[in-house]
């Protein structure tokens, strides 16, 4: 696997290598920050039917942070990333999962699955009084990986994502991303707002 | 004679003048990585920096994708982000005060400003938005929000409002306003809910005493 890949992968596992500890109910006490690939995991396959997601729930103070990192994993799946965008990358990425994402139960995504027909879900326990942004990654229906595979193939296991930007390609500087309609959402106490988003295929 | 020595005596003084506004007056890149181009002012065409090539008054610096810059200021250093135009405006020494402005139309930079002895520093960049306002300090900007890792920078507005934002701490400009800074935006940056449950497919409950939770409900389709 080429170097650039793998860093990405690495930094993609920061937030999917998780998903493995939550599904298997490991111990918090038994990790360090949020990523541990010294444990064992077992292989984990959502139900029949259904695709397992994880949800960046992230403060709208980070835009730039947000659309920074976005940009760079789709140039690094296209066309690769220099050291020092790599660096840049890594940098995001610690910066959002430390201190511009939500964390649920210790993690800074929110993990759930769902249907194949159009549907919602609710995300609880977010912090009132601010305003977020939602990117939804959809992992591919029915596939059983591992974090070998994570770290091999994160762009084939994301079947589908919501856009959070417009046009999020990295064909486009970053700075010049404009928020799509919806985006963000304003998160009052002892309620619920609604976000309304399409799941594409990653561009 | 006497008139002699005083006269030489008031040339000495100008040369080392001289010599002293040459030696902060210069901006030099050290390194370049990547496509790093320099419009010198007046031109309209773009050549490619190296290190070691000196950037004059009033030339704009533009960074491509992957390209990345450190430039020489005296004793301090100014990395250049990717995708960021910079122009250098000012480049003085007066009344031993060493006088910096830059422009920032777009992207990102990283000053670490350090004095040389005798000399003090007035470090300055401005984005439509924002100028950051430094003496003898280190700090990143993006021209909206300012990250600072040493010492203590001013952060004003475009209306000349000010906020101090220290070592750790971020600023925020939306241009008019005043600026958020320092501690309340630190934790307005940080204070997301670390004390939701683990149960299930996610989490329940919880949140930071005196916040408040709510909910997203996600509509998919």
């Amino acid at each position: 696997m080429k170097k650039s890949a793998f860093l990405l992968a690495r930094v993609a596992g920061l937030f999917i290598a998780a998903v493995f500890l939550a599904g298997c109910y490991a111990q918090l006490a038994d990790q360090k920050g949020y990523l541990n690939l010294g444990l064992q995991f077992a292989d984990r396959q959502a139900p029949a039917g259904t695709s397992e997601i994880i949800v960046l729930v992230a403060n709208s103070g980070y835009e730039d942070t947000l659309k920074e990192m976005l940009y760079l994993i789709d140039k690094g799946k296209k066309v690769g990333l220099s050291g020092s965008e790599t660096d840049q990358l890594t940098t995001d990425a610690k910066q959002l999962a430390t201190s511009g994402l939500v964390k649920f139960g210790g993690f800074p995504f929110y993990q759930t699955t769902i249907g194949s027909n159009p549907g919602s879900f609710q995300i609880p326990g977010v912090p009132a009084g601010r305003d977020y942004f939602v990117k939804i990654f959809v992992f591919s229906p029915g596939v059983s990986f591992t974090v070998e595979d994570i770290d091999a193939n994160f762009g084939g296991l994301v079947h589908l994502e919501n856009l959070v930007f417009n046009p999020e390609v990295y064909t486009t500087p970053w700075q010049n991303w404009t928020l799509n309609l919806g985006q963000p959402v304003e998160v009052n106490a002892g309620q619920s707002v609604a976000v309304n988003v399409t799941l594409v295929t990653p561009p | 004679m006497k008139r002699i020595g005083i006269a030489i005596i008031i040339a000495l003084l100008l040369v080392l003048a001289v010599v002293d506004v040459g030696a902060q007056s210069r901006a030099v890149f050290r390194t370049v990585t990547g496509k790093v181009e320099i419009q010198n002012p007046g031109e309209q065409s773009w050549q490619a920096a190296s290190a070691g090539m000196e950037v004059p008054i009033r030339a704009t610096i533009s960074t491509g994708f992957g390209g990345r810059a450190v430039l020489e200021f005296g004793a301090s250093t100014l990395t250049v982000r990717p995708l960021t135009r910079l122009r250098i405006d000012e480049l003085s020494t007066q009344n031993n005060v060493a006088r910096t402005i830059l422009s920032l139309p777009v992207g990102r930079i990283r000053a670490e400003v350090k004095s040389t002895a005798g000399t003090a520093n007035d470090f300055s960049v401005r984005s439509a938005l924002s100028t950051a306002a430094v003496r003898g300090t280190g700090f990143e900007t993006d021209g909206v929000r300012l990250s600072v890792f040493e010492s203590t920078v001013a952060f004003l507005s475009q209306s000349g409002i000010s906020t101090n934002v220290s070592a750790g701490e971020t600023g925020v400009s939306s241009g008019g306003g005043s600026p958020s800074g320092g501690t309340d935006q630190r934790e307005a940056n940080t204070a997301v809910n670390p004390y939701t449950s683990l149960t299930g497919s996610g989490g329940i409950g919880g949140g930071l005493p005196g916040l408040g939770i709510g909910t997203i409900t996600v509509n998919w389709q």
